[in-house]
């Protein structure tokens, strides 16, 4: 409990240092939440043109598509807010050869590298993906009950926790790679498939996407959630790959960290 | 006629050790290729859902899937990139030494990007044609019937697409001398691109007043006509030709403008 505090503590240090640092360059911010404005309405513009050739994708109507377009977008503010910086600084102390100091600290190297830094730009989008949400079950006439509402959050952690546990195993191959600086170009690359419900996906990629990477269940799953027509094993199966990723990225980093060095060490 | 030879030397040993140096980043690239072709397949899987479960689909399948294979080809042949990073060498004061040399720092970006977009197409081309054995495989491509002078207008669109998205991109950076944000700009390129040029959907599927606003501005040329030349043989009219090298010309003198007024007020640390 001392060490949960302790943590606690220094993870809301860090937020005020940010805020501090967005404070001082405000025009920067405001840019920035601009450009990030304009990609999320692109984002559910160019899915409006494609329900426009058809009134559903995968079976999911123009309103249940934008209730899952509202949850990405959730997600997607939150894991830009939180790990995009984070998991760039990780690969450049892997890089040049940093990382030294930030493991001789008396605090889990892991959550260092991981929660140091943030972005506040993502604050417009995520009120865009929250009015998503609101604005499709209201037209949807869907009033969710307050337990599909505490296990949308649920689901929704657990998603935002499978990001980052593959986020942070893909950085943590930089102990392998030199020279990759787009390495943390390869989740954000995945984005697409977060976007559009599991059921596009059939064969060998519904394997994949949903099972063996299940990234494909972690916008779909909540919004499913929400439009109670969610499967429980699709349901624990988040849940389930979530905690798996967790350990295995954990389990990783200690394995690669053994093959790490830097010039005085 | 000797100096012209000499330049021409000079300049392809320039961009030899540009590639050569460029080669370093290959690992990087190939991943950048995988990158630019996944969301593709993506979307194919996307597409393939809407088109089954549509009564009377206004496309087919494979003409989709040609569709986005000349979007990741005309990609592949013609994005930069550079606005990225190049402000910054700008805003940091890292140009000092281009000043002083009989090489200026605009030479430098033309041929570096060069270079850089010579060794892209070598690397592209085998996942391209892998990407389109398969899809031909697969039933979802059929190579339209072209003739000589298609291919030909088409090349010489890829090439001017090339300059034209190489001109913005210059432009933005030039911005860097008064502006802080210039990098950022590049965001903004990339989603006025996407929105405007006729990479989103095929441009029959498009919305009338998109439609009217992609065939009002250059940005056409840079998907919209390349890729309706292949698929639909549609030449570009006399009009298309003029708007684009208007576009040119126009984008060519206000960089040349904004270099010559951003280096009278350039600064940098003992520069």
């Amino acid at each position: 409990m001392q060490a949960f505090k302790k943590y606690w503590k220094i993870f809301w240090r860090f937020r005020k240092l940010e805020l501090m640092r967005m404070m001082e360059y405000r025009g920067d911010f405001l840019f920035w939440a601009l450009v990030s404005i304009l990609w999320t309405g692109f984002n559910f513009f160019f899915f409006s043109l494609i329900l426009r050739v058809s009134d559903t994708v995968a079976g999911w109507t123009a309103d249940e598509m934008y209730l899952l377009l509202g949850t990405f977008t959730l997600l997607d503010a939150f894991t830009w807010t939180f790990f995009y910086q984070n998991m760039q600084r990780y690969t450049r102390h892997v890089f040049t050869g940093s990382l030294t100091m930030l493991l001789t600290k008396p605090i889990s190297t892991i959550f260092l590298l991981t929660t140091s830094s943030n972005s506040f730009n993502n604050i417009f989008r995520f009120l865009i993906g929250c009015a998503a949400i609101v604005i499709s079950l209201h037209r949807m006439e869907i009033t969710p009950s307050i337990s599909s509402v505490v296990l949308y959050f649920f689901a929704l952690m657990a998603a935002a926790l499978f990001i980052y546990a593959i986020w942070f195993m893909a950085s943590t191959l930089s102990f392998w790679i030199e020279k990759l600086d787009n390495i943390n170009e390869i989740i954000p690359g995945l984005r697409r498939v977060m976007q559009v419900p599991r059921g596009v996906f059939a064969g060998a990629a519904s394997v994949l996407f949903t099972v063996l990477l299940p990234i494909s269940l972690v916008a779909s799953v909540p919004s499913e959630i929400l439009l109670q027509k969610a499967e429980t094993k699709w349901v624990v199966w988040l849940f389930v790959s979530s905690f798996l990723s967790l350990l295995l990225a954990r389990k990783f980093f200690y394995f690669a960290i053994k093959r790490y060095s830097s010039v005085g060490n | 006629m000797n100096r012209i030879a000499q330049q021409s030397n000079f300049y392809s040993k320039v961009i030899r050790f540009k590639f050569i140096k460029a080669l370093q980043w290959r690992t990087e690239m190939i991943l950048w290729i995988l990158l630019d072709i996944f969301p593709f397949i993506i979307l194919l899987f996307i597409w393939q859902s809407v088109l089954s479960l549509s009564a009377s689909p206004s496309i087919s399948l494979p003409e989709l899937t040609v569709f986005y294979y000349l979007v990741i080809l005309v990609q592949g042949f013609t994005v930069t990139h550079f606005e990225e990073y190049r402000p910054e060498e700008i805003r940091m004061g890292k140009i000092d030494f281009f000043l002083i040399k009989p090489y200026s720092f605009i030479q430098e970006i033309i041929l570096n990007d060069i270079a850089g977009k010579l060794l892209y197409i070598l690397m592209i081309s085998p996942f391209l044609a892998l990407l389109g054995y398969i899809l031909w495989h697969l039933g979802l491509f059929a190579i339209p019937a072209l003739t000589t002078i298609h291919v030909l207008v088409f090349v010489c669109l890829l090439l001017l697409a090339y300059i034209l998205q190489f001109c913005l991109s210059l432009l933005i950076t030039m911005t860097a001398f008064w502006f802080e944000e210039a990098q950022g700009l590049s965001n903004l390129k990339i989603l006025v691109i996407s929105l405007f040029s006729g990479t989103l959907i095929p441009f029959a599927l498009l919305p009338e007043w998109l439609q009217k606003v992609t065939n009002a501005q250059p940005l056409k040329f840079l998907f919209a006509v390349p890729i309706r030349l292949i698929q639909e043989q549609a030449l570009p009219t006399a009009q298309d030709w003029s708007m684009l090298f208007g576009t040119l010309a126009f984008l060519i003198g206000t960089i040349f403008l904004l270099w010559q007024r951003g280096i009278q007020k350039y600064s940098s640390a003992g520069g």
